[in-house]
């Protein structure tokens, strides 16, 4: 049993909950990946870029974990798209046999306020313009554009740029 | 003149039409090598009649997938959707692309080891059925019959279509399909409509004598539909709120079917034991990544070998040989419930260890996969057009629970004592955890 990944996913849960996120699983995931990328804190999780963006079939197998036992709930979400996260009954369990540093829970709360509000189509966007920067070394702003629009096609480049824009912004800001 | 249009009659789905093209590769040595696989390794050890083998289900695959494909396709697609696909799906590459889907339904597992999965755990590390399918499908006689055909047929888009892409996205994770073959993708592989879901549950079920995996796949298929995300804006392959109930049979059918038929304890344990005599019957114990010589082994070899290794008291692998066919398998002492995970997450591993330590790790065995719930998250269109996700459409799928099986075995010879042993620890080890006083890991 993996408790020091259960307890970051716990903290990101509780971080997003606590900026008013409906806290869906892409904002678990896509916080988590963009949060690897900024080097900031360990992020003990493989990614791939899949479907829709980066994604780890790890951190998903080890939510499933984290429901099994009853640290985490999920719900259908009210405001009608996917599911809602939430700490339950035995998350107290959990930060019994495991904690974070200061700097760790520092780390969580800057990526969960920077993507606590955004919906899914921004999520995917921002975390797919972070991996290309970050994991495939690309610097330049229309390059990193360009990359994104050929994966995803049915994005434009304008929106592609901006979505390069932000995540960079962000990404040096928190360096 | 020959023969252009030929059939099999299938238990499941009655008669399955194939063309001259297709016999081609269904007579090929690697198809007609899944006629001595079984579908389900020695689940027949437990259900009687699931004997039956991978090469009729690879033949269930190819007719559920077309079925799926021409539901599909065989209209005008919606604007939006045409304007992102336009580009490949043209009327005139239609009936290629319907080649292709078909293609890869049959061969989507052209590569399984003897017993399908049970032994996956003993190739080269890296490699899995997945890898030597697509081995096979750019290397072998299947490959030359693909490419001999008239328009020629790349192989590599039989892969693209055949491979689950979620499989194929941890082996490599630099493959990005275009949003067109990402629908033919899920046609044969996804997750909840895939024609290989379709097809085995229905199989699988049926052969068993369990009533579990059946579900109304006609009306499933009538509802399927192709629809844009409003949540990313792709396109994806969804349902008409129509055919919900039916999409709420199947997942139900396959949860039931995971707890009641795949995960058996004894079918579980069967496993285990085949595992363990073709590690030791094995050379260096494991299956060599090279598909030529996957291939040259069968089920039929290795029960050969089992039955010698059965009749020989004096052969090393004896005692293996009579756990699966002398029903000497382990007995099952243990088997892991959600309240005792909740109250102590440890508790499989904690009795394993304990349990292990007393008896000796040869005497027990440990068995435990998931928690898993799949996604049961799909799009439905509704009655006024919306498109909402299916767990907010229906109460029954939102609830549909996760997978999770845990198992301790013993050795028969110590069973009684072991079931003891467990009940004892398993006490203490509850109790203890209630006090929250001892640190656990």
């Amino acid at each position: 049993m993996n408790f020091k990944s259960h307890i970051i996913i716990l903290a990101v849960i509780e971080s997003l909950r606590k900026r008013g996120s409906w806290t869906g699983k892409t904002h678990v995931q896509k916080a988590l990946s963009i949060l690897r990328d900024s080097g900031k804190t360990t992020v003990p999780f493989h990614f791939v870029l899949y479907k829709h963006g980066p994604y780890s079939f790890e951190l998903e197998s080890e939510l499933e974990q984290m429901q099994s036992y009853g640290a985490v709930a999920i719900d259908p979400n009210p405001e009608g798209y996917g599911v809602t996260l939430k700490p339950a009954k035995m998350a107290k369990y959990l930060r019994e046999v495991e904690s974070l540093s200061d700097e760790e829970r520092q780390a969580i709360d800057e990526i969960c306020t920077f993507v606590g509000a955004r919906n899914v189509a921004d999520l995917e966007r921002l975390a797919t313009a972070s991996w290309i920067r970050c994991q495939e070394s690309v610097s330049r702003s229309t390059d990193v554009a360009k990359r994104l629009h050929a994966l995803k096609p049915h994005i434009p480049i304008a929106e592609a740029e901006k979505a390069d824009r932000e995540v960079y912004s962000w990404l040096a800001a928190t360096k | 003149m020959s023969k252009q249009t030929h059939e099999v009659r299938d238990g499941i789905h009655g008669f399955i039409l194939f063309d001259q093209f297709e016999k081609q590769l269904i007579d090929s040595e690697p198809m007609q090598r899944l006629r001595c696989i079984h579908q389900l390794a020695m689940c027949y050890q437990v259900y009687p009649g699931a004997t039956h083998k991978r090469f009729e289900h690879s033949l269930g695959v190819m007719e559920i997938a077309t079925r799926i494909f021409d539901r599909l396709f065989s209209q005008r697609l919606p604007d939006e959707i045409h304007a992102r696909v336009s580009n490949e799906c043209t009327p005139e590459q239609l009936q290629y692309w319907q080649r292709i889907v078909r293609i890869a339904g049959l061969l989507h597992d052209v590569g399984p080891l003897p017993f399908s999965h049970a032994a996956e755990e003993l190739l080269p590390a890296g490699w899995n059925h997945e890898r030597i399918t697509v081995e096979m499908l750019r290397n072998s006689e299947l490959a030359a019959i693909l490419r001999a055909h008239k328009p020629r047929i790349d192989p590599e888009d039989v892969i693209d279509v055949a491979w689950d892409i979620k499989k194929r996205t941890k082996t490599d994770s630099s493959v990005n399909l275009s949003p067109w073959k990402t629908l033919l993708n899920e046609i044969v592989c996804g997750n909840t409509f895939g024609a290989d879901r379709i097809d085995y549950l229905l199989r699988d079920s049926w052969h068993a004598g369990v009533a579990y995996g059946r579900f109304d796949p006609d009306r499933l298929i009538s509802g399927l539909t192709t629809l844009i995300d409003p949540g990313n804006e792709e396109i994806a392959l969804g349902l008409e709120i129509g055919a919900i109930h039916s999409a709420e049979a199947l997942l139900l059918a396959r949860y039931f079917m995971y707890t009641q038929v795949y995960f058996h304890d004894v079918r579980r344990v069967y496993d285990l034991h085949l595992q363990q005599f073709l590690q030791a019957w094995l050379d260096g114990g494991r299956f060599p990544a090279d598909w030529r010589r996957v291939i040259q082994v069968t089920d039929h070899e290795a029960l050969v070998a089992m039955r010698e290794a059965a009749q020989d008291t004096q052969s090393p692998l004896h005692e293996l040989a009579n756990r699966a066919l002398a029903r000497r398998h382990f007995r099952t002492v243990y088997e892991l419930v959600s309240t005792h995970k909740k109250k102590r997450p440890t508790i499989l591993d904690d009795l394993h260890s304990k349990v292990a330590e007393r008896f000796g790790e040869d005497k027990i065995g440990l068995d435990h996969y998931g928690p898993k719930s799949e996604t049961n998250d799909f799009l439905v269109r509704t009655e006024d057009g919306g498109v909402e996700s299916s767990i907010q459409v229906s109460g029954v799928i939102a609830n549909v629970p996760p997978v999770e099986i845990g198992f301790i075995f013993a050795h028969p010879d110590i069973q009684d004592e072991a079931k003891a042993f467990v009940d004892a620890a398993l006490k203490r080890l509850l109790t203890r955890s209630r006090s929250r006083k001892e640190p656990q890991g």
